[in-house]
């Protein structure tokens, strides 16, 4: 019998389905719509559209965006906040700046907490009683006050309740007793409460809380049901959620903690690269993925996605816990190509969206867009796109450019060709964001690059960023769900500790970091990991003592003696010198938190090889030879490859066009491009 | 067709420069401020930057005058409309051919263009192939720099000596060393060494990064396109001020406003603005302004110049600052007055005086033009700067911090105001009171929004705040605030901010505090200042200024305050739009329901009835109070009232109807 791995991402537009073949490393593709009322039927229709028999599937894992939906559109749980009295606006106050950029001087701008709550201010409710600085009760709980509290809130017809109170950090306690009169008084409630991220900073820990509190309901209930159907369709391994960090949790667990899987597509994605880094025998990879309204960018160095602790979901709606970092701009292929009214050209924000969509898809879209450039640059073929099911309008395109390139007094092939280069130069300050801005030499990397989009512009950010190799894996327009079939299990435990470095000495890092290491272990265990399949990592957050941003440094796992404890200062006074370009020896470190990252490891998947060929292109994979406007006011006669027909060890020199069902690959002028025995795409360029 | 709109052919001839590339190189440069902005925010020790981002990174080109603002992040946006001038100034003082590679100017005078001394400015020049090309400057407001008390800013003071050091430009690196009699001069000189040390590397730090990032943009591109560009950056950030000026009609605006006191005589201090507008180009005249004063309010010559904001405001927020977007606005700021102190005068409290030259520009225009106008802003940060010595148990130093409350800004044409936003020539983190606590022997008891606080209007001005403090050591502090005399002012028919106030809290334990919405009973208050009646209860239409209170000004030095003692501060609202008649009836008993308008307000100000029990609107009897008192407004027998909570209670919290009577 024959078994499967497969990944399955539901995205905002398309789920697809990546299956492997466990034994040959085949894989299989399927896309679909996405269904947004019941995700799960979405899911189910497009394995059936894959033909890979349920009962053949050994593990399965699942990126969905039903979290963050609910966030953007504000559908989640009716919602209630507890917070220690006089605290109660924390979430309004979203840590108090302004937006850098045009909103910054907007008289007009309100804070997006302000305008469109998660949890609107009467559900809100400050309870009394007090933690201080060092854990002591300046004032004791009310535990009353909270049952006539959560017995109006059953009344409001609350589903959900988050708890966090000011110092709970250090103290629990009082949360835990809130949560425990909720469960006593309301047990049909959701209630999540610091416990799930225990860190100092009440206002992001606050969002933490209630981020989790507002979508758990939802997103437990959609797991429950994609549960329950797979387990009748016959399918009897666990589900393996996707979660922020780049590890995945059983679905059963992932339902206590949702907010840890909140988004995941672009997540999946850099944990692809993970994978990839080790394929491709490359330890640091940029990975860049462009999609139609949206580009992600991620960096995994030492062959490991880089994490940060923060992410700004709407301005001040601020999620904090450890999560693979992804920097993310709103422009792609939907983007609109716009002037101003002094003439300043300029790519996006505004994009065109799934509808009407770029305006050479005949929707009904009239403003110009990325994609109406490169059908008139003639990257795209009015007859190839989507495998010819979609045929181009490129007379709507060329009539959406001119309203930019007339006034503009523009030539229409130099607008478009000046659009794709300004969106690929837009494509590589984002590249910078995480690596020049962080004191990463892009040489040192090589680009892989993914989504329907990014493989047009791929060549176009390496060059500008002399950035040596791009990488095209394959299946570009749905890598995620191979990032999906491929991860490991991975939880990450926390505590905030607030100390000098100095009092807490050895001794003290030693047993903050067990103790970590235990809940860690213990956690994956109860998922079903063996414990000879654990690994754990080791980091601190750390600051001078004065500051108020703390560094991450990965602290090596062994029990510190005095040498290695001052090993472990140092190791922090070079991570600061890295990123700030100078270092305070002698201010005293205060340890602000640990971390603990504890990682399942799951049996590897091995990708089918293709067959080899030699450097020459078979014949039948050239379709056609068009005009192509690569350069200004230039074009050229370019082949235009299949890439499903190319063989291991084909090279092909550009300029050139390579294409497939979900994507199309572009190569330069000078670009030279290799096929490995995986069907990767290596280009030089 | 715009006549500022220039073709890509326009500028291929104009700037030998394709308009791709030139697009490129500005966001660029932009790009490479924003990266230098992180690394001083996260390298920064004073909580003034880490958290409050009161500080601005920028880059300039070379010109025969001196040097021209081309990008800058701005933490504290008003460093937008100084880091010019300053560096300007700066090149010109010291000389370009004096610079070598690897030096670092500092300079802190305000008398030069820096905004107070406490504000550090530093300036390197980016070198090509050995020669300057660009200059690099940074700022941020530093933790110290030595004069009467911790933080600069001296209530009181009345010449510069007493704010602290002065600092001329001087070396602070020379070819990447550090030069050690500046370092001794600035450490020696303050009571936070180890803060400023800390602060003056980030900005060298800074500056090396921008550095850095500037050499791979001219590597990139090539230094001819990158000098070009930003030419192109300059006129075309001046082509998108000229095109939104020309859409004011011609002619002359005005506006007064009033600052509460100076802190040393007992009167307001007037700012009148004149705005003229000829074509597309703005002159902004601050002549009838008043004279010069003795206490520390003021701004100096460069500074003045933040008044542009208030028409940036108004007519084109979204494009990035630069000297481009400055030159169709003149400034007339009479020396010898307020808004242009002359030496030796003090200028120590300059932020108060920009807020207001702000709202004075912005409402000349809004009330000229209603369909674009905003209300006026709480145009203050209320500051508290506390300095004592932690004795908590496994504490034991000397400490000095300062809590900064926001308040709000004012409705717009089409919007109620943003609350808990840093006034507009700023722009703040806030500070984390999990980290305040760790530090500084204070407890933040309460910190919410203040009940009908907000200007009433067909939109709502911002709120205000409360802060409640515990001091878990003996302390001092200094305090200044504006609009606790005075009120944010509504435009066209909205009403005005509740003005701010002070007070200690005594009678109660921090266990059991009586607070409903920002409101305790006045039996409870030991007013510090503000406006209140002669029962202690703050009360803008009928109580005093000062009645009653320790001190008579809103800006006063070294108040004692005791271990174990409660101090509040409530911040002034934001002025309202439009009359508070047409409001959505829906939206006050939205904003009841959220505690943002009480009852009693709702009925008082918008004539919306509510019933307290089940904070239902009444539509009959909401129907008919409008009707009365529309009838009454257009006879001129009705008017809006300053924002402020109708039945200020006395003895008890049960005196207020909805606390009585509510279901809870």
């Amino acid at each position: 019998m024959a078994s499967f791995r497969v990944g399955i991402d539901v995205g905002g537009t398309f789920t697809d389905v990546v299956a492997i073949k466990e034994d040959t490393g085949e894989s299989f593709i399927a896309k679909d719509f996405t269904t947004p009322e019941d995700a799960s039927m979405g899911v189910m229709l497009v394995l059936e559209e894959s033909g890979i028999p349920i009962c053949d599937i050994i593990t399965i894992g699942h990126g969905f965006t039903t979290g963050i939906n609910a966030i953007i559109t504000r559908k989640g749980a009716r919602t209630a906040l507890l917070c220690t009295k006089g605290h109660r606006d924390l979430l309004d106050f979203g840590r108090q700046y302004r937006p850098l950029g045009k909103e910054l001087y907007d008289p007009s701008w309100v804070r997006p907490h302000q305008e469109r709550p998660l949890i609107s201010r009467e559900h809100r409710r400050g309870i009394t009683g007090r933690i201080l600085w060092d854990g002591s009760e300046l004032v004791s709980l009310d535990e009353e006050q909270i049952r006539q509290e959560v017995r109006w809130l059953k009344q409001e017809g609350i589903e959900s309740i988050g708890i966090c109170f000011i110092n709970s950090f250090i103290n629990l306690e009082h949360e835990k007793t809130a949560r425990q009169i909720i469960r006593e008084i309301f047990p049909e409630a959701y209630t999540q409460t610091s416990e799930i991220y225990p860190i100092a900073r009440e206002t992001e820990r606050t969002f933490t809380v209630s981020i989790d509190a507002y979508i758990g309901p939802i997103v437990g209930r959609y797991l429950e049901l994609l549960e329950r159907k797979l387990s009748e369709a016959g399918y009897q391994g666990e589900i393996l959620i996707m979660q922020l960090n780049g590890g995945f949790r059983i679905s059963r667990s992932a339902r206590e903690m949702p907010v840890y899987s909140v988004q995941s597509g672009p997540v999946s994605g850099v944990a692809g690269g993970e994978l990839y880094s080790k394929l491709l025998d490359s330890p640091n990879l940029i990975t860049f993925s462009m999609g139609g309204t949206s580009t992600d960018v991620g960096v995994i160095r030492a062959g490991k996605a880089i994490r940060t602790d923060r992410w700004d979901i709407e301005h001040g709606i601020i999620l904090s816990m450890p999560m693979v970092e992804v920097h993310s701009i709103g422009s792609g292929g939907g983007s609109i190509v716009d002037i101003d009214k002094t003439g300043s050209l300029r790519i996006g924000p505004d994009s065109a969206g799934a509808s009407p969509g770029p305006a050479c898809y005949g929707f009904g879209g009239v403003q110009p867009t990325l994609t109406d450039a490169y059908l008139i640059m003639g990257i795209l073929q009015p007859d190839l796109f989507l495998g010819g099911r979609l045929k181009l309008k490129k007379e709507l395109a060329e009539k959406a450019l001119k309203r930019v390139s007339d006034p503009l007094k523009m030539d229409l092939f130099d607008l478009a060709r000046g659009a794709y280069d300004l969106a690929s130069t837009q494509m590589a300050e984002a590249v910078k964001t995480l690596t020049i801005n962080r004191g990463l030499d892009p040489r040192d990397f090589g680009l892989l690059s993914y989504g329907a989009a990014g493989p047009m512009h791929a060549t176009a950010v390496a060059k500008a960023l002399s950035i040596p190799t791009v990488f095209i894996p394959i299946h570009p327009g749905a890598f995620c769900c191979l990032g999906l079939a491929a991860m490991d299990m991975k939880t990450s435990y926390m505590g905030s500790f607030m100390k000098l470095m100095d009092e807490v000495g050895p001794d003290g890092m030693n047993k903050i970091f067990q103790e970590l290491e235990q809940k860690a272990i213990k956690d994956l265990e109860k998922q079903g990991v063996t414990k000879e399949h654990i690994t754990t990592e080791r980091t601190f957050f750390g600051m001078y003592k004065g500051q108020g941003w703390d560094t991450p440094t990965t602290a090596p796992s062994l029990i510190y003696d005095c040498k290695s404890f001052d090993d472990l200062k140092e190791a922090f006074h070079q991570a600061y010198y890295s990123t700030f370009a100078y270092m305070a020896r002698e201010l005293p470190i205060i340890l602000t938190s640990a971390m603990v990252t504890a990682t399942g490891k799951l049996p590897g998947l091995r990708l089918a090889e293709i067959g080899s060929g030699c450097e020459t292109v078979p014949r039948d994979a050239l379709i056609t030879t068009r005009d192509v406007f690569l350069g200004y006011r230039s074009k050229r006669i370019i082949p235009f490859y299949e890439r499903s027909k190319l063989l291991a060890g084909n090279r092909i020199i550009g300029p050139a066009i390579i294409i497939e069902a979900f994507a199309t690959t572009v190569l330069h002028e000078g670009d030279s491009c290799t096929v490995d025995k995986h069907g990767t795409l290596a280009i030089r360029v | 067709m715009d006549r500022y709109f220039i073709s890509a052919d326009d500028v291929k001839k104009t700037y030998d420069i394709d308009i791709v590339t030139a697009e490129s190189i500005r966001n660029g440069l932009i790009q490479i401020t924003r990266q230098m902005q992180v690394t001083l925010v996260r390298g920064a020790l004073t909580p003034y930057v880490r958290d409050m981002m009161d500080m601005a990174t920028c880059i300039h080109r070379l010109t025969e005058e001196g040097s021209e603002l081309i990008a800058i992040t701005e933490g504290c946006v008003q460093h937008a409309f100084t880091q010019g001038p300053l560096v300007s100034h700066i090149l010109r003082e010291w000389g370009v051919e004096n610079f070598q590679e690897g030096d670092v100017v500092f300079t802190n005078d305000s008398f030069r263009g820096s905004l107070h001394f406490c504000d550090v400015n530093c300036v390197r020049l980016c070198f090509w192939e050995g020669k300057p090309v660009f200059v690099l400057s940074d700022t941020s407001h530093i933790a110290d720099m030595g004069g009467n008390t911790a933080g600069g800013v001296t209530p009181g003071a009345t010449v510069y000596f007493q704010e602290g050091i002065r600092v001329p430009p001087m070396l602070l690196y020379a070819n990447d060393i550090p030069v050690r009699s500046t370092f001794n001069l600035l450490l020696e000189n303050c009571r936070t060494p180890y803060l400023n040390l800390g602060d003056l590397r980030a900005l060298y730090g800074t500056l090396s990064i921008g550095e850095r990032l500037l050499h791979s943009l001219i590597k990139r591109w090539g230094l001819d396109n990158v000098l070009a560009a930003a030419r192109y950056t300059l006129d075309h950030a001046e082509r998108k001020a000229r095109s939104a000026l020309s859409e004011i009609p011609d002619g002359i605006y005005e506006a007064t406003e009033f600052l509460d006191d100076d802190g040393i005589e007992d009167k307001p201090v007037k700012i009148h603005c004149a705005i003229s507008i000829r074509g597309d180009n703005a002159e902004i005249d601050f002549s009838g302004s008043a004279v010069q004063c003795l206490g520390y309010i003021g701004s100096g010559w460069a500074d003045a110049f933040r008044c542009a904001l208030g028409i940036k405001l108004f007519i084109d927020p979204g494009t990035p600052m630069n000297s481009g977007f400055l030159r169709p606005f003149d400034a007339i700021v009479p020396p010898g007055s307020v808004v242009c102190k002359l030496p030796p005068g003090s200028i120590a409290e300059h932020s108060q005086l920009g807020n207001r030259t702000v709202s004075a520009a912005a409402r000349a225009l809004s009330l000229a033009l209603p369909e674009r106008g905003f209300a006026d802003e709480s145009a203050t940060l209320t500051s508290t700067h506390f300095e004592g010595f932690d004795d908590r148990h496994g504490k034991g130093n000397p400490f000095t911090t300062g809590i900064i409350t926001p308040a709000g800004w004012g409705a717009t044409y089409k919007s109620d105001g943003v609350s808990y936003c840093a006034v507009a020539i700023a722009n703040c983190y806030d500070y984390i009171v999990e980290f305040l606590e760790q530090e500084y022997p204070l407890v933040v008891l309460e910190r919410e929004f203040v009940i009908d606080s907000g200007g009433p209007g067909k939109y709502r001005g911002g709120l205000a705040t409360y802060v409640t403090l515990l001091a878990l050591a003996d302390q001092e502090f200094n305090l200044w605030a504006e609009n606790y005399r005075g009120a944010a002012l509504g435009v066209h028919g909205g009403g005005n901010g509740k003005p701010g106030y002070t007070t200690f809290i005594e009678g109660t334990d921090p266990t059991n505090l009586p607070t409903w919405e920002g409101i305790t009973p006045s039996k409870y208050f030991k007013p510090f200042c503000g406006t209140f009646d002669k029962d202690k209860r703050p009360d803008p239409i009928n109580g005093k200024y000062g009645l009653g209170c320790i001190s008579w000004s809103d800006k006063s030095i070294r108040v004692r305050f005791p271990k174990g003692a409660i101090f509040r501060t409530v911040v002034p609202g934001a002025g309202g739009y439009g009359n508070p008649l047409e409001r959505d009836a829906d939206k006050v008993a939205q904003d009841v329901r959220n505690r943002f308008v009480s009852v009693a307000a709702a009925e008082e100000s918008y004539g919306v009835i509510i019933d307290p029990c089940s904070l239902q609107i009444n539509k009959e009897a909401t129907a008919s109070k409008r009707k009365e008192l529309s009838e009454k407004q257009a006879k001129g027998e009705w008017q809006v009232s300053v924002a402020h909570h109708p039945v200020y209670p006395l003895e008890t919290l049960d005196e207020i109807v909805e606390i009585k009577e509510s279901r809870r």
